[in-house]
């Protein structure tokens, strides 16, 4: 019998190798590679994020444990190839024209890719057109902008213009974070949602395509 | 915009240094973090860059600058020999690549003993040109540029520092220490050849962000603190008083940082506290700088930061005993100039009245 809550708790601590042989455990006594991301992965992930929102987790934490469940991903992917199920979005995430912070936006990428979105991350300094042209080509559901200056962070709302002329509104969701910004600049910009940290992020990043947190 | 310069101001390095005894200056001192380079050469009307410049360049820039900060009516003004800047392999903390550190081997070949030279070859003709040209009654204050933190994130890189504390826990205390060890001969340098340059020293150490620490406070605690405590230490021996600088909300250990035994605390933002909270907390142990979110004098127009910086100024000298008034950061080349004359104006409106209500 496959104890699963070592999957669980090997997520939970960021441990990659005790969450890989875990995985393989899971695997090779015949579970549902869904199941075991859904019931075990992600829970693991939920509760690190949990403990990140209140003060007893720190984002070397986030970042291990998004870690340990990338790689039981890599393993169990594979397995679910020709699912709709073997990614649960994706989202193309990069730092906006004329700024070249990457700390945050990096962190909140782990996350997301942690917790099961393919995550196509553009770098820093990108110009609405090249969010567009990724979103379109990997089929996005939503884009993610990063700025830490109060001067880049205005080019957010170009984007959120550029998508609307691309004839992308509603079809693509925008999100936006960064140390300047604030909820109140995010509904000004007409952005559809706004996360003041990585976790944060991929709580709002699930609503927007329609799962609960 | 207009630009007051104020002919006229005769500085007072002493006046600035009671806040670091955390007394009430006789008059309101300014304070910033830094002054960009393209922001002063905005305000002066000629471009100014430093990089490149022969010794005699150096004495002409450095009058440029130093004559900016005392007409702009500081008492001090900012300056540090950056230590990230001259370090081999520099740019992670920069953001976009992975330091020149990654496993025990990197470590074991980094070329540290190279440091202190590249360093006192770079930054001697600079603390030589500002010796020269420093105004009568006016001082620098900083010392070395970048923090313990941050000079582990720029040899590491923020993420894989992250990492390494749970893969090499023993590379990561090694790495703290190894960088104290550095800070202390290029600290000893600067003071023992400039030290009279410098009114207080202060070392920048960014320590936390919007919500939280960068590290576990605990991890902060056991490897970065007791090197920042080396180096305060060092700067008390020297018979000098240190501020600290350090961005973020890093209430989990500011007991531990004061415990330290720094003079003075810099750097505010809105989102994590009102100015007025750190004053209530920590201004009968502590000076303070600051007061004024960064993004507030650079988003609004003249009258709204005057108006403000004119009543909350008034309102922070009156609270807190010993305080200087700024930006809770610095002022980036992006900043306009009606924000930060606005900030300037009323400073000096505020000494003005205190001045005519004596």
């Amino acid at each position: 019998m496959t104890d699963l809550n070592k999957l669980y708790q090997a997520i939970l601590a960021g441990k990659l190798e005790e969450a890989v042989t875990a995985t393989n455990e899971a695997l090779a006594a015949g579970m549902e590679p869904q199941a075991i991301i859904n019931d075990y992965m992600i829970k693991g992930m939920e509760e690190i994020g949990s403990r990140f929102e209140a003060g007893k987790a720190f984002v070397p934490n986030l970042l291990m444990s998004a870690r340990a469940m990338k790689g039981c991903l890599d393993i169990i992917k594979p397995l679910l190839k020709g699912s709709k199920d073997s990614t649960i979005g994706t989202v193309v995430i990069g730092t906006v024209k004329g700024d070249l912070h990457d700390i945050g936006k990096n962190l909140v990428a782990s996350m997301l890719e942690g917790c099961g979105f393919e995550v196509i991350n553009l770098g820093v300094d990108i110009e609405s057109g090249k969010f567009i042209e990724a979103a379109l080509e990997n089929n996005a559901q939503i884009i993610c902008m990063s700025a830490l200056l109060t001067t880049t962070m205005n080019y957010m709302k170009e984007v959120i213009a550029a998508i609307d002329q691309a004839g992308l509104k509603g079809k693509v969701k925008t999100m936006v974070g960064g140390a300047p910004l604030s909820e109140g600049f995010a509904r000004s910009i007409g952005a559809d949602g706004y996360s003041s940290n990585a976790n944060a992020a991929v709580t709002l990043a699930r609503q927007l395509i329609g799962l609960n947190s | 915009m207009k630009i007051k310069f104020r002919k006229d101001f005769q500085p007072d390095y002493n006046n600035v240094l009671k806040v670091l005894y955390n007394e009430r200056p006789d008059y309101l001192p300014l304070y910033e973090h830094n002054i960009d380079e393209p922001f002063i050469s905005k305000m002066v009307g000629q471009k100014l860059v430093a990089d490149g410049l022969t010794p005699d360049e150096l004495v002409d820039y450095y009058r440029i600058v130093t004559g900016f900060w005392k007409e702009m009516t500081y008492d001090a003004m900012s300056f540090e020999a950056k230590i990230c800047d001259i370090i081999p392999g520099h740019g992670a903390i920069l953001g976009g690549m992975a330091g020149p550190i990654q496993t025990r081997e990197d470590y074991e070949k980094y070329p540290w003993a190279e440091i202190p030279e590249i360093f006192k070859r770079t930054y001697k003709p600079h603390l030589d040109a500002l010796v020269k040209t420093m105004p009568p009654g006016m001082k620098a204050y900083g010392g070395c540029g970048y923090g313990i933190f941050e000079s582990s994130e720029d040899l590491v890189g923020y993420e894989q520092l992250c990492m390494m504390q749970f893969l090499d826990p023993d590379l990561f205390r090694d790495l703290f220490v190894r960088i104290g060890d550095l800070y202390m001969i290029l600290w000893s340098w600067v003071l023992d050849n400039y030290g009279d340059l410098f009114v207080f020293c202060r070392m920048g150490d960014d320590l936390g962000y919007r919500t939280s620490t960068m590290l576990e406070p605990d991890t902060i605690r056991q490897h970065i603190l007791p090197q920042h405590k080396r180096v305060i230490d060092l700067v008390h021996g020297y018979g000098k008083k240190f501020l600290l600088h350090s961005c973020g909300n890093i209430f989990s250990v500011m007991d531990d940082i004061l415990a330290n035994g720094i003079d003075a605390k810099h750097s505010n933002e809105d989102q994590i506290a009102p100015f007025t909270e750190w004053i209530e907390r920590y201004n009968d142990r502590i000076g303070l700088f600051g007061g004024f979110d960064m993004n507030e004098i650079i988003l609004n127009p003249y009258e709204v930061v005057y108006d403000k910086v004119l009543s909350e100024g008034t309102q922070f000298r009156a609270m807190a005993r010993g305080y200087g008034l700024g930006t809770g950061n610095s002022v980036p080349d992006y900043m306009e100039i009606d924000g930060y004359m606005g900030m300037i104006d009323a400073a000096n409106e505020i000494r003005r009245r205190e001045t005519e209500g004596k």
